[in-house]
């Protein structure tokens, strides 16, 4: 199952070479609009393949503990069981890996325990799998799995990262001494040491990056396809890019790259969390070759609680150094970033390298050190949400930056204009080792004061205190390093029936790449924009993808399919020589023509298309046809950076918090479609608030989730939502051809910032200098009550 | 015999499946309209959203509900509409659909079946689309993509259009009732029609499940898979339907939505309307009842406590006749009732605040929609020259059951309604409740969150202006 997406035809003929309708920079409506809006979308639980079988995971009920035995005899008598199977029998495979190259500070290399697909000795948190059980139907495999046997013996388990950093914690792994997977460093310790003794002011501030639940509202799910004839696996999965995905699987199946198949429909949201191989999938393309059919899995709720990756879960302390005057002299994170029970495969990445290419953010500090211990706990695996790392590095910089102001008595504002990196510094070289291309952060920094009407925020304060409500107001300016170069595909194809394929590795899980991909493809050769498709979930039909992840898609898509479309004009001057009767050399490419220099003898790109698709004979060694797989080099990481402003009320009685107002001022470089950038900012805000307000995974002290249900781990819903002003203040990015920076995680950067220091502003009347997040009632009111106590 | 409904303008008559299927599998599973989606199979998301139809003053009116929690048989006699039949036939998009597009509303498009048909249910609604009005209707859809904003947005435009199935289809005749029951593979499904029947019925079969909108019910079918041999579903006995207001008193029958129920109470109690809107969802409340909340009895059951202050009464019948209760000696504790084996409850009633009562309650959650209580705490009283009157003062959340706060109601009737009687209250609460510490609350917040809602309650009620409040 692929989904092509296409948009529908245009009203008139003519519409769709009006460039301005759906050129570069229009909000072009999203294409997979009409198909979603009717319950069309082709998701993976959807898929009913013939005879399939049906596939229910046996779960570890305890976070730890040691394997005695799994009985599966009286599961395996029930009716329609057709196969459980076990960590014995997939022994044959390889394990899921972590890919994340770094070191320990002392040079030696980071502990990376092998994770079967199924635990088989131990296991290591709730919702460990250790079976798979596999029915004629989704009931019957219930009812078995609920008959198979564990016999596990308990072992204490640890939550918390800096708890099983403690002596005597309960160890899961036997290879790695104190629970330490990598010991991370960064950062020149002497000279961020001097410059912290010679600071004229030091802040300190220990802050708590709440573990997340990631929640996309598609479950995940998975059908495994094994052809014994051809020795062929096919899953149908959700990825954030087959080509990755299937580079792991390749290397899990042990099998050769041309006998696997990635195929991924509509994907209902992932957030960082669907993009890599989980045991699930292993274990039903085993069952499938097994039983000789398509195995189908999709996990249920209370499921995807324990096995979805989670996100965050760091410990932090953050210290700023200050000179006298509050130029910011150095930065220091000190941390415990907790990794759960395995290393996934980017697990390490959020509060590692990611926290010191964010934290500089849009500053001026000269010196930065970073030391994170990733820890093992028994919890489920930690890795990828909205961010990765990008929202919590300038999170810990925005929050000691409003505690310093406090500190020293000086105005917040004024603290950032002074440290703001000025456009004739850029390019900047932060002390992250990053090169800031392009920005203007004092311009949107004062654009966005301006939106939000700081000077009338007085006025608001006193009506909300006529209504016994605390305002706070808070200002979270932000500056996100976006993923690592990586390869990219640009395939563009002409099609039989007169439309053109763009084929790219990025995969839209809820983004709409379709309509600016397609904007992009047109304005570069002039091709109607409604005869564009879009190929981007079979893996046989790429040659590289990056997969969408870490803000990238449009950068990396777009100038694979801007150069790509280089070469198809390229082509398509040698082929219309041929047509027009005259050099290759003389011909142009001017708004979807090809012309002879100096005459007015064209041929449009569509009609040659149509020549050669009716049988043109061209010579041997020439193109034969205008389509082209390209792999892009890679573009390097932009710099999407802006400032947002929140407002909150707060009821001091029971401890509610209300965002009442949020404004956002955002340099994401050109923007291709307006509409979907602006719905990205929107949804990113929305995780921002979530994180901020409620959203928070409690473990009891077995290692038992509480928050294991959407009853009890809080999600953000309609009327949490304030309306959220947007502006786009664009600074076009220098490093690369669309000028464009990337906007997927940009609200969350935004929203955790500038709403936490909104409520940290609002409680200062009580002297609180800060509150971690989630600001639940219990926590802001307990907050209140103990600051008033200690006032008495 | 078969059950008979419609599915988007097409007569149904089902057989052959449990009746314990719950409508989202049969609809996903059976029907194969795919539409429809599974989000958490609890009740807790919406993207399992489906809109039915039962006969209104001005044709069918639409109600959202969530198909995860809702067997089969639950749809007797019922218009169903999914996604699939909110587009024409030719795939002209309904209204909802177009608002979504315009909007920019959807973006992975998993949540979108389900918020177009709760914005369907709630565009054929009378009254306005103010943000509180589409916040209520919404509160029962997780989106995780679009922040909201722009399905907010969607919602101001909407209007009352007609599904494009049932547009385009002459509405069929025949009876679309189903049988006295229903039966499949050793289990049965009773649909009494009478309370006569259902007192027989229950009788005869004290094991068998009863059956009410099953929002509580329907997480054992959904979640646990239990397959309940026999049920006695209550929504077809038309007399439990009943709604009266006579002779100062508020009657509403056993099988009465919280939504049916809620324009009465707006207009005698609004705090208890206001609370009860914040029961669950739109879809649960147009499923769930009293009754139900009532016979759960679980301690955080948000309408106990205001039927307690209210001194509200239960009525309880058998095949022998029929006997009131109060609510709170029908309540025994931590989900238990006084209810006999061979009884159910017929109905509830609740007297009318006299002359210068006052009634006031509140819900304190991690959210304000769609989550279980913290603390609820409902008061009645009369101040009369400043004096406390008959306070009831009635918590749930704070120990095993909801309970009525007797040391709070002696700490402060017949003492002058003033800061100084208030100040008491803390201990009088302490006295009265050791709840417990969970994941939800601490001990301390909650003892301290019930006794600044008594402050809150002596400030609403003496400065009308609760502009005081955060000082106190
Ligand atoms: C997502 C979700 C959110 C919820 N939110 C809330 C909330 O905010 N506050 C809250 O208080 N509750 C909440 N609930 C619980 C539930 O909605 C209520 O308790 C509701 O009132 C139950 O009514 P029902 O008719 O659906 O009960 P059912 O599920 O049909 O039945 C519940 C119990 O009552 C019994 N029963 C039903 N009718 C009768 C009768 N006539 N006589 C005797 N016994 C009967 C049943 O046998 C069963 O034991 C929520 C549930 C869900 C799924
Ligand atoms: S599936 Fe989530 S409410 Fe029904
Ligand atoms: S659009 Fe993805 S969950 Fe709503």
């Amino acid at each position: 199952m692929t989904v092509q997406t296409k948009p529908p035809a245009p009203a008139s003929a003519t519409d769709d070479w009006a460039f301005a309708k759906f050129g570069i920079g229009q909000p072009v409506p999203r294409t997979e609009d009409p198909v979603l809006v009717q319950g069309q979308g082709r998701y993976t639980d959807d898929l009913q393949l013939p005879g399939q079988a049906h596939a229910v995971v046996v779960r570890s009920t305890h976070a730890h503990g040691v394997i005695r035995g799994i009985d599966t005899a009286a599961a395996r008598a029930m009716p329609g069981v057709l196969g459980i199977y076990t960590a014995a029998d997939l022994a044959a495979y390889g394990t899921l890996k972590c890919g994340v190259p770094l070191k320990n500070r002392d040079g030696s290399e980071m502990k990376k325990p092998l994770r079967p697909a199924l635990a088989g000795d131990k296991v290591r948190f709730v919702g460990d799998p250790v079976a798979i059980v596999v029915a004629e139907t989704l009931l019957q495999a219930k009812d078995a799995a609920e008959a198979v046997g564990v016999t596990i013996d308990p072992l204490p388990a640890v939550t918390l990262a800096s708890a099983a950093a403690k002596p005597g914690a309960p160890q899961l792994f036997e290879d790695v001494p104190g629970n330490v997977a990598l010991d991370y460093h960064y950062g020149d310790s002497e000279k961020v040491a001097a410059a912290f003794a010679q600071a004229a002011h030091v802040t300190k501030l220990s802050m708590r990056n709440t573990r997340l639940i990631v929640a996309a509202m598609e479950p995940r799910s998975a059908v495994g396809v094994y052809d014994k004839a051809r020795e062929h696996w096919t899953l149908h999965s959700a990825s954030q890019g087959v080509f990755g995905l299937k580079g792991q699987l390749v290397d899990i199946l042990k099998a050769p790259p041309e006998k696997v198949r990635i195929l991924t429909g509509h994907v209902g949201g992932s957030f960082g969390m669907k993009a890599t191989v989980y045991p699930e999938y292993v274990g039903i393309l085993h069952a499938s070759r097994m039983l000789g059919r398509p195995v189908k899995w999709t996990d249920d709720r209370s499921g995807s609680f324990v096995s979805d990756h989670h996100g965050r879960d760091h410990e932090v302390t953050g210290e700023l150094a200050l000179d006298k005057d509050g130029h910011f002299l150095a930065v220091r994170l000190t941390s415990f970033a907790n990794m759960g029970a395995f290393l996934a495969t980017v697990g390490p990445l959020a509060g590692t390298l990611n926290a010191v290419k964010n934290v500089a953010s849009v500053y001026r500090t000269p010196l930065l050190e970073v030391s994170a211990k990733c820890m093992f706990t028994n919890t489920t695996h930690v890795s990828a949400y909205r961010g990765a790392g990008r929202p919590e590095g300038n999170y810990y910089m925005e929050r000691l930056i409003d505690a310093a102001a406090t500190e020293m008595g000086l105005d917040r504002l004024a603290l950032r204009r002074k440290n703001h990196i000025r456009p004739s510094q850029i390019p900047y070289s932060a002390s992250s080792g990053m090169t800031y291309d392009s920005g203007d952060f004092p311009a949107i920094f004062k654009e966005a004061i301006d939106k939000a009407d700081i000077k009338g925020f007085a006025a608001r304060k006193r009506d909300s205190r006529k209504r016994g409500k605390l305002r706070g107001l808070g200002i979270g300016c932000y500056l996100e390093v976006t993923a690592p170069p990586n390869k990219e595909m640009g395939g563009i194809r002409f099609e039989p029936n007169g439309d053109v394929t763009i084929i790219t590795g990025t995969l839209d899980y809820g983004q709409g790449h379709a309509a600016p991909f397609a904007q992009v493809l047109s304005a570069q050769l002039g091709i109607p924009f409604h005869r564009i498709r879009l190929l981007q979930g079979d893996s046989d039909e790429l040659i590289a993808g990056g997969g969408t992840g870490g803000s990238r898609s449009i950068t990396a898509s777009g100038a694979a399919i801007v150069e790509a479309s280089a070469k198809v004009i390229e082509q398509g001057k040698a082929i219309a020589s041929h047509v027009l009767e005259a050099s290759a050399s003389d011909i142009e490419f001017d708004k979807g023509r090809f012309v002879i220099a100096g005459t007015d003898r064209a041929i449009g790109i569509m009609e040659l298309a149509e020549k050669i698709r009716g049988g043109l004979q061209l010579p041997a060694g020439e193109p034969q046809s205008l389509d082209v797989k390209h792999a892009s080099e890679s573009v390097p990481s932009a710099f999407p950076n802006g400032c947002h402003v929140a407002e909150v009320e707060i009821d001091p009685d029971t401890g509610v918090v209300e965002v009442v107002t949020y404004s956002s001022v955002n340099d994401f470089g050109n923007l291709i479609n307006p509409l979907l950038v602006e719905g990205q900012v929107h949804g990113g805000v929305l995780q921002g608030i979530g994180q901020a307000l409620m959203e928070n995974v409690c473990y009891d002290s077995d290692g038992q989730i509480l928050s294991g249900s959407f009853m009890d781990y809080a999600m953000p819903r309609a009327h949490h939502a304030p309306p959220i002003g947007f502006v786009s203040h664009p600074v076009p990015a220098k490093t690369n051809p669309l000028g464009t920076k990337g906007c997927g995680e940009a609200g969350c950067a935004g929203a955790l910032t500038s709403v936490m220091n909104a409520i940290v502003d609002a409680l200062s009347v009580y002297g609180i200098r800060h509150i971690d997040m989630p600001a639940s009632p219990a926590r802001v009111w307990t907050a209140i009550q103990a600051a008033k106590q200690g006032a008495a | 015999m078969p059950i008979r409904f419609r599915l988007n303008g097409m007569p149904r008559a089902v057989e052959g499946i449990s009746p314990t299927m719950t409508v989202l599998d049969y609809l996903r599973g059976v029907e194969r309209l795919t539409g429809t989606k599974e989000g958490c199979a609890e009740g807790d998301c919406g993207a399992c959203t489906v809109a039915l139809a039962k006969p209104g003053q001005n044709g069918p009116e639409f109600e959202a509900v969530n198909s995860c929690l809702m067997v089969v048989p639950q749809l007797d006699g019922r218009e169903v509409l999914t996604i699939e039949g909110l587009a024409g036939r030719d795939g002209t998009l309904h209204p909802v659909q177009h608002a979504l597009v315009e909007a920019d509303a959807t973006q992975c498009g998993f949540c979108t079946p389900g918020f177009a048909m709760a914005m369907f249910a709630f565009s054929q609604e009378p009254g306005g689309k103010d943000d509180d009005a589409i916040h209520e209707a919404l509160a029962g859809n997780l989106c995780r993509c679009t922040g909201y904003r722009p399905i907010v947005d969607a919602c101001r435009k909407l209007q009352p259009v007609p599904a494009g199935c049932l547009k385009e289809l002459p509405v069929a005749g025949g009876s679309m009732s189903s049988g006295a029951n229903y039966c499949n593979g050793g289990q049965i499904f009773h649909l009494p029609k009478s309370v006569d029947e259902l007192a027989v019925l229950r009788a005869q079969f004290p094991d068998a499940i009863l059956l009410g909108g099953g929002t509580d019910l329907g997480l054992r079918v959904s979640k646990e898979r239990e397959a309940f041999p026999a049920v006695i579903w209550t929504v077809g006995v038309s007399e439990l339907k009943r709604v009266s207001d006579k002779d100062g008193v508020l009657e509403f029958g056993a099988a009465v939505t919280y939504s049916e129920a809620l324009p009465l109470l707006e207009k005698h109690f609004p705090s208890f309307a206001a609370l009860v809107r914040r029961i669950g969802s739109r879809q649960i409340r147009n499923l769930g009842t009293f009754a139900g909340n009532l016979a759960t009895a679980s301690p955080i059951g948000d309408t106990i406590p205001c039927l307690m202050a209210l001194n509200a009464e239960v009525k309880l019948h058998t095949q022998a006749g029929s006997r009131w209760l109060p609510v709170e000696q029908f309540i025994l504790g931590y989900r238990k009732t006084a209810m006999a084996q061979d009884e159910f409850i017929a109905a509830v009633r609740i007297p009318l605040l006299g002359k210068d009562r006052i009634f006031t309650a509140y819900k304190l959650s991690k959210r304000f929609d769609q989550d279980i209580s913290t603390v609820v705490a409902a008061f009645s009283l009369s101040v009369t020259s400043g004096v406390v009157r008959d306070l009831r003062a009635a918590f749930g959340g704070m120990a095993a059951q909801a309970a009525r706060a007797k040391h709070v109601e002696a700490a402060l009737n017949g003492q002058p309604w003033s800061e100084d009687s208030i100040a008491r209250i803390d201990q009088a609460i302490a006295q009265d409740f050791q709840p417990m510490s969970d994941h939800r609350g601490a001990a301390a917040y909650r003892l301290c969150a019930a006794a600044n809602l008594v402050r809150r309650v002596h400030a609403e009620t003496t400065s009308g202006q609760p502009a005081q409040v955060w000082a106190l």
